[in-house]
């Protein structure tokens, strides 16, 4: 149904009932958006009021929609929002997930175990959230955005409000450092530690 | 030939199998060369397999309770609840299976018009920014007098009417701005026996009047002197009735 409207008018939605269809397919992601919910606020509660949150604003401003683009990337949107100006107005000190730092977290060279040795690890899913967890956030959301929900760059830039490539470089940057991550784990040698500004040190 | 700064801009899209052939025969070419180039592939890749092999152990499904919450959102006229002219009916649990509950939310929007749709969006967000600002400011905070109220305003570059405080009983602990439609509105917070109660004042708005019942919360709204007010409380009419009066009695 609401495909047919896309392809039919290609407009934002003019009615309510237009409206009442892509609220219905809305709350087909809310799993989705709870678990982006989670990995920003760290904590059950806090998630769940931000998706709700999300919700009455996605019903709010349904009209900013563009019909033809990705509901699942809009609604996604707003949550991250929405925690970051909650998170500026409680801090006073924007956190900037463009630092120069972030953008440069080294890749080391690699040595030790190999990529199988890896794989093969039966205990690898309870490490692998703290692995992820511990990932500096733009890179992070990056690597969940990318591989855990699928989007394309483009819907991931459209989230992140950043441009296609700066994207990619996430992503690579990212999935090397958990790499790195996971690999030091395995070797019980201390892990990275990520600074509130999303800074390394070790 | 490419060089490694080349190749590394190339590397996630190449990983993701997003490359066209040309450019996949290109970095490969340069990965055979190049084992610096070729580990970082490889930890890209294997990074890559790890995560999306283990995407369930990475996501957790939303709990039932919030879906009921989040369901509650969806603008509906559908039965009105008591007092409630139109706008979002409260299910705090959900009987139904979800399916047949969306059902009757569609089902239900089927009946609203635009503007409607739209009013009762906005009662849902003051619902909100009411529960969030009173959790948000915690408990004891000294009362605030009209004066101080006007001139906090003032610094948030808002400019409206404010109750005078005349009743010991109702007792204004904060004033905040909150957002409106990308502008800012006055959120006037208020503790009464125990109760908290909001007063948000939009400059400039059309609005409708009217009382409705959303997420938990009384709501009222109505126009004065040109700036939309909407008090939001406890679902008790008799207390509502009564911080209603005191604000419009000052109005």
């Amino acid at each position: 149904m609401l495909r047919q409207r896309e392809s039919a008018s290609g407009s934002a939605p003019e009615s309510a009932a237009d409206a009442g269809a892509l609220a219905s397919e809305a709350l087909t992601h809310i799993d989705s958006l709870y678990g982006a919910a989670m990995r920003l606020t760290r904590n059950p509660a806090d998630a769940e009021d931000l998706v709700q949150e999300a919700y009455v604003k996605a019903f709010r401003f349904v009209d900013q929609f563009k019909p033809g683009t990705n509901l699942k990337a809009w609604l996604h949107t707003i949550p991250r929002n929405t925690f970051l100006n909650l998170r500026r107005r409680a801090t006073r000190d924007p956190v900037d997930v463009d630092s120069e730092l972030v953008e440069r977290a080294p890749a080391r060279p690699t040595d030790g175990l190999t990529p199988e040795d890896l794989l093969m690890r039966g205990t690898l899913g309870t490490d692998l959230q703290a692995a992820v967890d511990a990932l500096p956030e733009a890179f992070r959301e990056a690597v969940r955005l990318r591989d855990v929900e699928e989007f394309s760059y483009k819907e991931i830039g459209d989230i992140l409000n950043v441009a296609a490539g700066t994207v990619m470089s996430r992503i690579s940057r990212g999935r090397r450092l958990l790499y790195r991550h996971l690999k030091e784990e395995s070797r019980d040698v201390p892990r990275l530690k990520v600074a509130s500004g999303g800074a390394l040190r070790q | 030939m490419k060089n490694c700064a080349e190749i590394d801009r190339l590397m996630t899209p190449y990983v993701d199998d997003e490359v066209d052939a040309a450019t996949r025969r290109a970095v490969q070419a340069h990965l055979v060369d190049c084992p610096p180039c070729r580990e970082r592939a490889d930890a890209e890749r294997t990074a890559r397999r790890i995560v999306r092999s283990h995407t369930s152990t990475l996501t957790r499904p939303a709990p039932a309770a919030l879906r009921a919450r989040c369901v509650c959102t969806v603008p509906s006229s559908g039965t009105p609840a008591p007092r409630t002219r139109l706008g979002l009916r409260v299910r705090r649990w959900v009987p139904l299976s979800m399916a047949a509950t969306l059902l009757l939310v569609v089902a239900g929007v089927f009946m609203m018009g635009q503007q409607e749709w739209l009013e009762a969006a906005f009662v849902a967000q003051l619902a909100i920014d009411h529960q969030r600002c009173f959790t948000e400011l915690g408990t004891g905070h000294p009362p605030l007098d009209t004066v101080q109220a006007v001139a906090r305003l003032a610094t948030l570059g808002i400019e409206v009417s404010v109750p005078i405080a005349d009743d010991e009983r109702i007792v204004l602990v904060d004033v905040r701005s909150c957002d409106y439609d990308g502008g800012p509105m006055a959120h006037l917070l208020y503790e009464v026996d125990g109760q908290s109660f909001s007063l948000f004042v939009v400059p400039k708005a059309r609005h409708g009047e009217g009382t409705f019942e959303v997420l938990g919360q009384q709501e009222r709204l109505w126009l004065s002197a040109g700036e939309a007010c909407v008090l939001v409380g406890p679902q008790d009419a008799v207390a509502m009735d009564e911080v209603t009066a005191y604000v419009r009695g000052s109005q």
